[in-house]
């Protein structure tokens, strides 16, 4: 069986994959999987976003384990 | 450990006049409360480039969104000497001029109301994983970014 992770887009990120969940190949740290992201969809450089690894936001490289849930956050707008 | 309760803040539309003005009554019977503050956002129609904003549409990360207000609930009772506290967030397609986010905080006395209420709103805005996206009175769209 592969590993894979669980990716989930939201606001102007999602828009542009074009997808708001999808499952991906495991990647070992955020770090990769954002440069990895930036090759496939070459306008998210355009876009700020910050990502969650298990609904726990990370501001530093971080190793991602095997079926983690990845969330790739643009800036927030509530309220 | 202690299971962290988790309570829900969403709610699907906006918020109407009505069902704040139903909260407010139901604290008539908590006698100890001396003041209460209320803070209600507003969908504003902001002009730009030339486009009127008609209506936001709320989307969240609504597990993410809940842990963390989860944690903000407990660092503000923690802070505060507060009765009680309640908040309620619109998802959806909100128009502007209706109201989407209902903050209300009690206390005996007025000062952790208020403290409490504009702290709240301030985390709201900066911490937890909402997004809005702005509908143009001829239906093109921008995302939000919080701004003073």
């Amino acid at each position: 069986m592969n590993a894979t992770i669980q990716i989930m887009a939201f606001g102007k990120v999602a828009e542009i994959i074009g997808s708001v969940n999808f499952t991906m190949q495991h990647i070992a740290s955020t770090n990769l999987l954002k440069e990895y992201l930036l090759q496939l969809f070459p306008e998210l450089s355009k876009v700020k976003f910050a990502m969650a690894v298990n609904k726990k936001l990370i501001t530093t490289d971080t190793a991602i384990d095997v079926s983690a849930n990845i969330a790739l956050l643009p800036p927030f707008s509530g309220g | 450990m202690e299971k962290k309760k988790v309570k829900n803040i969403f709610v699907e539309g906006p918020i109407a006049a009505s069902f704040i003005a139903d909260d407010i009554a139901k604290h008539s019977t908590k006698k100890n409360i001396g003041a209460h503050s209320i803070f209600l956002g507003q969908v504003r129609n902001d002009s730009i480039n030339g486009q009127e904003v008609k209506a936001i549409e709320y989307t969240t990360y609504v597990d993410m969104a809940l842990e963390k207000m989860t944690e903000i609930r407990e660092e503000i009772f923690a802070k505060y000497p507060l009765t009680c506290m309640h908040i309620y967030h619109s998802l959806g397609s909100i128009k502007a001029g209706e109201i989407c986010l209902f903050v209300f905080t009690s206390s005996e006395r007025r000062r952790a109301a208020t403290d409490a209420c504009n702290e709240v709103v301030e985390r709201i805005k900066n911490e937890l994983p909402v997004w809005g996206k702005e509908i143009f009175t001829d239906n093109t769209h921008q995302w939000k970014e919080n701004t003073i």
